[in-house]
């Protein structure tokens, strides 16, 4: 893996060197080092690596986002003493895996607060924004505004839990990664894929920009899916999941059958 | 040795899931019960989903009552018509249970019902378990009768179908061990247990069978019922990992051999004290986890 890297990244830095007026062209480049992932039996996690040109004077985020999912959040209280769901709160569309990498320090952030419209960080997706739900109606009626303030208080509680539970499962990152700059051009970027993560197609974007404002934008995507064995046995379960209940059933006899002819000879 | 389970869609350790196996055959081994109450929260514990924990633990238990079943019919400690009739109820209670089960999951409360009947039938069999081995060595034969009442009661006589189950040496009505059998089959499908251990106490109190002959009628019903419940379960909610039930079937064998030598050892009643201690520690862990104060109060469901 990492050979192949280097072997790529020299590659592009070769063709940079090579024709600095396609760099000068298209300033922002975007590669991964493989655009698929393949989930196997020994599946434990994967590194995920992104690398790219850029204009030298300029920052860079790069945002991995997993396949959209729709989270339900459930909130536990106490009925009769005992612990139950009582409240819920459902996000649409959510990515189902998160993480992303600046070029800058975690702390500078505040100074580019037009990177929040670009969905960098979990706080600032966009999907999970609060849908104005009293649209048209007098602001100036007292009832409404306590109104919209207790549903503003109930989003962000929900949201704040979501991304929250994201995170302890590995598949949300609140903090940033950071953006290796190998020289003013190049950027690269590790991500850590947990065990856990989702299959599906991923989007990863890289946003170039700088004090005034978002330069420009690449994306690209990856292929996250179960390979070989594994897939075999998902698709069956899934196209015949009949027969697929069966077999496990016929192995579950067989089992139990060998079980109790050890138990006899011994 | 980590592996990745694909219908779970996540990894596990080899190791940790052999365990569980194995003390789910141990425990098979020396009581004569499925585990499932030991297997279904620890995988949910490990992070494996409910839907999955219960759906594979109900092909394993087709493996383990189907070994105990040979061995009971070898025996001749099998009443198939009785076993039969219950599984009439059963099978009609795996339905209603499967379905039960998909209504709680879309209502976010499928977790707490499964501990609070844990919590009920662990904790009430436990007891009974517990009190009956105390008072048993002064009144074993009026605490038989006094439980058979029901049989003799007024409303069992006037219920209709009646039946002779001439293995049993029983003359009632099909709709006792049908409705025992109904209530196993939904429980069984929302808990993704065999049920055993309630319907071996219910069929030696309620319908007055002999221990031996309930334990063998038992598992002979319950391998059907799991089988149904697999099978519904990988049809209708895609749930049963093939992988993750051979690791535990592998441990189960071993488990299992163990279980029997060590079962062999132990004086039933000792290992009736022990099973009694066991299911009511699980019940305590399980009120504690339910009304104590969480660390998280939010949880989240992809999908």
């Amino acid at each position: 893996m990492m050979k192949s890297f280097s072997k790529i990244l020299f590659l592009v830095v070769f063709c940079a060197f090579l024709q600095p007026a396609f760099v000068h062209a298209s300033p922002l480049n975007l590669e991964l080092v493989d655009d698929h992932i393949d989930i196997t039996v020994g599946f434990s996690g994967s590194k995920l690596s992104v690398f790219g040109t850029k204009d030298a004077s300029q920052h860079v985020a790069i945002i991995v986002e997993g396949p959209p999912k729709n989270a339900t959040i459930r909130k536990k209280s106490q009925v009769l003493g005992a612990w139950m769901n009582t409240s819920s709160k459902e996000f649409k569309e959510t990515p189902g895996y998160y993480d992303y990498a600046l070029s800058i320090e975690p702390s500078e952030i505040t100074s580019y607060s037009f990177l929040l419209s670009h969905d960098v960080s979990p706080q600032a997706l966009q999907v999970l924004r609060l849908e104005p739900s009293e649209k048209g109606k007098s602001a100036d009626d007292e009832r409404v505004v306590k109104r919209v303030q207790v549903e503003r208080d109930k989003h962000t509680l929900f949201k704040d839990a979501f991304i929250r539970n994201m995170e302890a499962l590995h598949l949300y990152k609140g903090l940033p990664q950071k953006v290796d700059v190998l020289s003013p051009e190049f950027f690269r970027a590790d991500f850590m894929l947990p065990a856990n993560v989702p299959t599906g197609i991923y989007n990863i974007r890289a946003i170039v920009f700088n004090k005034s404002g978002v330069v420009e934008q690449r994306q690209t995507v990856l292929k996250v899916a179960q390979v070989g064995k594994n897939a075999v046995v998902y698709s069956f379960a899934v196209e015949y999941s009949f027969a697929y209940g069966l077999m496990c059933v016929i192995l579950a006899l067989l089992a139990g059958w060998g079980i109790n002819v050890l138990r006899r000879n011994n | 040795m980590m592996i990745y389970l694909p219908i779970a869609e996540m990894a596990v350790s080899v190791d940790v899931i052999v365990s569980i196996g194995l003390v789910v055959g141990l425990l098979s081994g020396i009581f004569g019960v499925g585990g499932g109450f030991f297997a279904t929260p620890f995988m949910i514990f490990l992070g494996v989903p409910p839907a999955v924990a219960v759906a594979t633990q109900a092909n394993n238990l087709v493996a383990s009552s189907t070994s105990g079943t040979i061995g009971h019919l070898r025996r001749g400690n099998v009443d198939i018509k009785m076993g039969l009739v219950m599984l009439a109820g059963g099978t009609l209670g795996s339905f209603i249970g499967i379905g039960v089960f998909k209504l709680l999951q879309a209502l976010g409360q499928i977790s707490f019902t499964i501990s609070l009947l844990y919590i009920v039938l662990l904790g009430s069999v436990g007891s009974l378990m517990l009190f009956e081995r105390i008072f048993s060595s002064f009144k074993t034969k009026r605490m038989r009768d006094e439980f058979n009442a029901f049989k003799v009661s007024r409303f069992a006589q006037s219920l209709p179908y009646k039946m002779r189950f001439s293995r049993s040496r029983l003359y009632l009505s099909a709709l006792i061990p049908g409705g025992i059998g109904f209530c196993g089959g939904i429980l069984a499908a929302i808990l993704g247990i065999g049920g055993g251990f309630l319907l071996v106490p219910a069929m030696i109190y309620i319908l007055g069978m002999s221990p031996l002959l309930a334990a063998g009628t038992s598992l002979f019903q319950i391998m059907f019922t799991t089988s149904i419940s697999t099978v519904m379960h990988a049809t209708l909610n895609q749930s049963v990992d093939i992988v993750l039930a051979a690791i535990l079937m592998l441990g189960g064998v071993i488990g299992s051999q163990f279980g029997v030598f060590i079962g062999r050892k132990m004086r039933p009643d000792h290992a009736r004290l022990v099973l009694a201690v066991l299911l009511l520690t699980v019940s305590i862990k399980l009120i504690f986890d339910l009304f104590g104060t969480p660390s998280e109060l939010f949880s989240t469901v992809m999908s």
